[in-house]
């Protein structure tokens, strides 16, 4: 049997086992760079950690824009990523995988280039009048977010969050739960 | 063989399916092995793998110690 480590043939001993157990009790967790890989390799998980990730840039780039001036350097920067390919493209030229990194750089993928434009025009006067310190960028942020709720993105949330904090693959929903349950019962003394 | 042994087997392969404390190499070793496991080992560790799944925690010495004794009982 596999458990059995060394000399063969002789009986695995409590002392043994206990550190075998041990071990495989550690084991049997993922690596914090396992975790993340198998977080990106299930798509829901995937989807989660992208909007996290997308909500949380945003919020810094709002916050960013109500500092008169910083706030529209950034944001026109984000914008020029929209809608202008050539910017894509220089920017992409530093990147290791261009073509798995260009989706990414979006940061409001769910506003389309004519909505963005819409949302521009109406809110530059704002900003031409309060001098820069209204933080337009706000609409863009919940605009996305609200996308991003509506297409259930943060629906792997947990799952990701489970599997980053304890490791542990798999899923107790309420359906494995039972028939776990239902199993141990057959074991029932 | 009976169907109670088969529905005794098919629990312990739930159980063994999300065990922590097996590893997956050991899953397969006592999959392949199981059909020559006795009614009684089978029994010994479903209720070991039973009571891992209510506390989900290690094993404490004496499930340890019936653990083992079914593992060594069974492969010899």
């Amino acid at each position: 049997m596999g458990i059995e480590t060394e000399p063969k043939h002789k009986s695995i001993t409590v002392e043994k086992m206990g550190e075998v157990v041990n071990s495989l009790d550690e084991a049997s967790k993922l690596t914090l760079r396992e975790r993340i890989a198998f977080i990106l390799k299930d798509s829901k998980c995937r989807e989660a950690y992208q909007a996290i990730t997308r909500t949380l840039i945003n919020a810094g780039i709002t916050a960013t824009d109500l500092i008169p001036g910083a706030g529209e350097v950034v944001e026109g920067l984000i914008l020029g990523l929209k809608i202008t390919p050539k910017v894509k493209e220089i920017l992409l030229k530093y990147v290791k995988d261009p073509k798995n990194s260009a989706k990414h750089l979006d940061l409001t993928p769910d506003i389309s280039i004519s909505q963005q434009f819409m949302i521009t025009s109406a809110t530059a006067p704002v900003e031409f009048l309060s001098g820069g310190t209204i933080p337009s960028y706000l609409i863009n942020t919940l605009w996305q977010l609200r996308a991003d709720i509506k297409n259930g993105r943060f629906e792997g949330a947990r799952d990701a969050i489970r599997v980053l904090m304890t490791g542990e693959r798999t899923k107790l929903t309420p359906e494995v739960r039972a028939r776990l349950d239902a199993a141990a019962k057959e074991f029932q003394i | 063989m009976t169907i109670d042994r088969q529905v005794k087997i098919n629990a312990l392969f739930t159980l063994l399916d999300f065990s922590m404390i097996v590893s997956k190499e050991m899953k397969d070793e006592i999959k392949k092995k199981i059909e020559d496991f006795s009614i009684e080992d089978i029994m010994n560790l479903g209720s070991i793998l039973a009571y891992e799944h209510y506390n989900r925690e290690k094993l404490d010495d004496m499930a340890l110690k019936t653990f083992i004794e079914s593992l060594n009982k069974s492969t010899k």
